[in-house]
């Protein structure tokens, strides 16, 4: 019985390692891409101004935020997560603005994706890029009079 | 007969203990009728081995071994003596001995403070609850992974980049990225409303 308990113990600690997937389908060790595969994504919406402070949240995208010239002040606006099956466009109103986030393949190291923001004008800013899977990607949508930007953190696992 | 003081002496203690060879016990006598100081160390040995008799004689006096017999009887087989019961009284006897020991090596506490509740859960039944718990907890983080936290980068990881493709009606585009450790930062310009 001992020997069952830590069988499972070790495959569901590889899997919550990274190392491998437990879904309603089963168990993988190895991490594949499937034509059905769903891939989590994690959006972090902060605002920057050219003036004020950076409040606590904000601080823990300093990777980020570090990153960013020209503002001074950055606040939280909200995180989301959903999941988003291959070649799906998930649309999300947040801040004010649109993001439409498309997961166009994915595989053990590699996943592509379309970020785009629809600005309150309407306009679509479309980013298509491939980052590692848990890597981020950033959209930074600056205002048209440059006073305030949205930074949308993009992440995708799977 | 010439010798030595130390000799006389030794033959003297010889002659006292009775271990005299040979002619030794006469000449003994012999030195004792004309040796005033060999007579003098005979009188001082048989002197004190009267004083040591007389305290091994009052430290007996004094000891009750009135109990002696009955505890030895008490761990005596009964019946007929045979090699198993003979076993049986010596483990007895042993055990007996044991418990009226003062001091003996100390014994862990079983079930008590300390670390008694790590080695049980090492060793026995705990294992199974504890790796339960450990299945629960990797099965469930994973659905927790939605929190906020969950969109924070990851410190350490590689986060290159591959841009394909940007398309912005704006005015001004750019890339930023630091070093590969932090991730890109794509800049687009939003278009005023309406």
């Amino acid at each position: 019985m001992k020997r069952i308990l830590l069988a499972v113990c070790f495959v569901a600690t590889l899997a919550f390692a990274g190392f491998g997937q437990v879904s309603p389908q089963g168990v993988s060790l190895v991490p594949v891409a499937h034509a059905d595969a769903t891939a989590k994504v994690s959006v972090a919406v902060i605002k920057a101004s050219k003036t004020g402070t950076t409040d606590d949240k904000s601080k823990k995208y300093s990777s980020v935020i570090s990153q960013v010239g020209g503002y001074q002040g950055f606040t939280y606006v909200t995180d989301l997560g959903f999941d988003a099956s291959l070649g799906q466009t998930v649309k999300k109103k947040v801040a004010g603005r649109e993001l439409q986030v498309t997961v166009k393949s994915m595989s053990s190291d590699k996943v592509a994706t379309a970020v785009t923001v629809v600005d309150p004008g309407g306009k679509k800013h479309a980013v298509s890029s491939s980052i590692k899977p848990g890597a981020s990607v950033v959209v930074a949508a600056r205002a048209a009079d440059g006073e305030t930007a949205h930074l949308f953190i993009v992440t995708v696992r799977y | 007969m010439n010798m030595t003081i130390e000799e006389r002496d030794q033959l003297i203690q010889r002659y006292y203990d009775g271990e005299t060879l040979g002619n030794e016990k006469a000449i003994v006598e012999r030195m004792l009728e004309d040796d005033a100081e060999a007579r003098a160390l005979l009188e001082s040995l048989r002197t004190i081995s009267g004083a040591l008799r007389t305290e091994v004689a009052a430290a007996v006096a004094e000891e009750d071994f009135s109990g002696f017999w009955t505890d030895v009887s008490a761990r005596l087989p009964k019946g007929p003596l045979t090699l198993e019961t003979g076993q049986d009284s010596a483990r007895e006897a042993q055990a007996m001995a044991d418990r009226q020991l003062v001091a003996r090596e100390p014994e862990p506490i079983q079930g008590g403070g300390g670390f008694g509740w790590l080695r049980n859960l090492l060793f026995g039944p705990g294992l199974a609850v504890a790796g339960a718990a450990l299945c629960v907890v990797a099965l469930i983080s994973p659905i927790w992974g939605g929190g906020s936290d969950s969109a924070l980068p990851l410190a350490g990881m590689d986060q290159t980049i591959e841009v394909e493709s940007i398309d912005s009606p704006g005015d001004f585009v750019m890339v930023v990225q630091e070093s590969n450790d932090v991730p890109a930062i794509v800049w687009v310009t939003e278009t005023d409303e309406g």
